[in-house]
């Protein structure tokens, strides 16, 4: 091989030899048929382009159609379905013996005690309304983004996030008892301002004759030994104020979210808001436009969009709302409230979390919060600053919420720090 | 710049009137029609007179055969590539707008067939369904064994390009059609037929280069060892 021979003149050789190509005489033979047969080639021709053509057409149309198939398929939801066990049915609802219950596709299930009646109202993709129209029903949901849960017990009406409780609905008395055992619930419901949401471990009791009590939560089997009268109890104004001497400390805060019923109100978007229907109040802040809405909006819009926003994850319009809520009305209990809900979307930890922990806690050192912002403020300085930072702000939580839902993890911040 | 498209015009094709006489093509050729310019073709074409699609096929079909021959190499058998050029014409006939530029249009319907059938022998060549054909057609211009295996192993460099550098590298280079006239042809812009007659240039010199087989062919044709 001579390795002066350039790329380009082998290219230019081979080129040369190329254009030999083609100099071959026509097939004379093959040139007779073709031009003997022209009429049928040409016609045969056309009606294979014909079909090439339909044949395009018909792939193009059922690649559509397979591609819509697939787009519906990913987006058109299918409803939740459901299975009852050991049940009868009566007057269109389940009536409840010892081990009736309802087993929903998502996983979740609800009991229903001996002599219960209740029926499935409305059933979504995303979760299902329960009338419940009297006796008990324990509650068990999977917690699954999106969900709209609901128990309606005569004009009591439990908004369900994933959770676990047991409900109990005395139709002759017009008497709700609910027992929060994990999770969340918003409730709504006669003497109950905006939504009333309660933690694990809290008991609602209530009647449209006089103010709803929040207790520490008993088993309901237990309670019913055991009267009204004997279980210590603070009303929800009481809580809000801060002026009840709780006979549980912690747990007998509930968390109250307080709309203005004069504006907006319990019939506008807050009670869109308390029945779930965060879309709703969504679209019509986007028809008003949002600009609008947080610099004109009555305080009860405001705090119904910024929840609206919160439970539809929108963070960015939650955080807007909420500024704006401490921005133009500053003092205002929503607005010292809005801090605290400041601190919960921003990240898991941050120091602007801290920050907006240790504002609530300034401006409301014995709100309804204040438990959980001094909980996670302890937490979030664990994680930032250590056993030695956090440990003080621990003997606080105990001291304050000796059974408030961070005590655990104080006494184990204490316990580490003493080693 | 984009390069203007061949003129078309949309109207049904009409039903071509061929005649299926038996004997050799060029020997029953009107005389009138023979000695017809392009666009008087065309327009007896399009209006389906007899002997004008043979005419066209014994005016175009050296043309048209040589260059697919160039294009696909020695190893290939054009006869079918060219029968289908010109049923596509004959079908196409109606579209053609401007009949003086009949010759472009046959380029234009060559090159898309050519096209056509590169993908279509690269696909047969993945799926292994490409049998070894005879190198008759080489054979019959160059006895000369050296040369007809290298012109194989060009051929096969060739195959490595896609299939518009391909095209265009064969029908510029080997060929010697102008850039505008391929850009028509093709109907894309001029750059973008200089650009891709870059790569195919580029690319070709660097596997060829690399060819030890191609390169010592060449050396010994500049040593004067071959003939």
């Amino acid at each position: 091989m001579n390795p002066e021979t350039k790329p380009d003149a082998v290219v230019e050789r081979m080129v040369l030899l190329a254009r030999q190509l083609g100099s071959k005489a026509a097939d004379e033979k093959r040139e007779r048929q073709f031009m003997a047969t022209l009429s049928e080639r040409v016609a045969a021709h056309r009606i294979r382009s014909a079909r090439r053509r339909q044949f395009t057409a018909a792939a193009v149309l059922a690649a559509a159609c397979l591609g819509s198939l697939f787009w519906f398929g990913r987006h058109v939801e299918q409803r939740l379905s459901y299975r009852i066990s050991d049940g009868a049915l009566g007057d269109g609802n389940i009536v409840g013996h010892e081990n009736t219950s309802v087993a929903f596709s998502d996983g979740s299930r609800i009991k229903l005690t001996d002599g219960a009646r209740a029926r499935i109202g409305e059933i979504t993709a995303h979760g299902a309304r329960v009338d419940l129209v009297d006796g008990q029903v324990s509650v068990d949901i999977v917690k699954a983004e999106g969900n709209a849960w609901f128990v309606q017990a005569g004009p009591y009406q439990v908004h369900v996030i994933g959770t676990a409780f047991d409900v109990r609905w005395l139709k002759e008395q017009r008497r709700i008892e609910l027992d929060l055992y994990r999770g969340s619930v918003a409730v709504t419901g006669p003497h109950i301002e905006g939504q009333l949401r309660l933690q694990p471990g809290q008991r609602l009791t209530s009647t449209p004759d006089s103010p709803s009590v929040v207790t520490r939560a008993q088993p309901l089997a237990a309670a019913r030994s055991a009267s009204a009268s004997d279980i210590p109890k603070i009303t929800a104004e009481q809580a809000d104020a801060g002026t009840a001497e709780p006979a549980v400390a912690d747990l007998s805060n509930p968390i109250i979210e307080r709309h203005d019923s004069t504006a907006a109100g319990l019939t506008g978007w807050s009670r869109l808001v308390a029945q779930g229907d965060f879309e709703r109040v969504l679209d019509a802040a986007q028809k008003r436009g949002i600009d609008n809405v947080l610099a004109a909006g009555t305080p009860a819009e405001l705090a119904a969009l910024a929840d609206a926003a919160r439970y539809g994850r929108n963070t960015q319009l939650a955080r807007r709302a909420l500024l704006a809520e401490r921005k133009r009305f500053p003092g205002a209990a929503a607005a010292r409230g809005a801090a605290f809900f400041l601190g919960g979307i921003e990240a898991d930890g941050s120091a602007a979390a801290l920050g907006w922990y240790e504002t609530y806690l300034a401006e409301s050192p014995a709100g309804p919060y204040a438990p959980q912002a001094l909980g996670r403020r302890m937490m979030i300085v664990h994680r930032r600053q250590g056993l030695g930072a956090s440990a003080p702000l621990a003997k606080e939580y105990l001291k304050r919420f000796a059974q408030g839902p961070y005590a655990s993890a104080a006494r184990k911040i204490l316990e580490r720090s003493a080693e | 710049m984009r390069a203007p498209p061949l003129a078309f015009r949309h109207v049904a094709s009409p039903q071509l009137r061929l005649e299926s006489a038996a004997g050799s093509p060029s020997s029953t050729a009107p005389i009138e029609l023979s000695e017809a310019t392009d666009a008087e073709l065309a327009c007896e074409l399009q209006a389906g007179a007899p002997g004008a699609a043979r005419v066209v096929w014994l005016r175009y079909s050296p043309m048209v055969r040589r260059m697919l021959a160039r294009a696909l190499g020695p190893e290939r058998d054009v006869e079918d590539s060219l029968q289908e050029v010109f049923l596509c014409l004959f079908n196409k006939a109606g579209e053609l707008r401007n009949p003086a530029s009949l010759r472009a249009f046959i380029v234009s319907i060559a090159i898309r067939t050519l096209r056509r059938e590169i993908r279509r022998r690269k696909l047969r060549s993945w799926l292994r369904l490409d049998g070894n054909a005879p190198v008759e057609d080489l054979r019959a211009v160059n006895p000369d064994t050296d040369a007809r295996e290298a012109l194989i192993r060009f051929y096969a460099l060739l195959d490595r390009l896609n299939s518009r550098d391909r095209s265009v590298f064969v029908l510029h280079v080997i060929e010697g059609m102008d850039v505008e006239a391929i850009a028509s042809a093709l109907e894309v812009s001029v750059p973008t037929i200089r650009r891709s007659l870059t790569r195919g240039r580029e690319r070709i010199a660097l596997l060829a280069g690399r060819d030890p087989m191609l390169v010592d062919y060449v050396s010994k044709l500049e040593r004067g060892v071959l003939p």
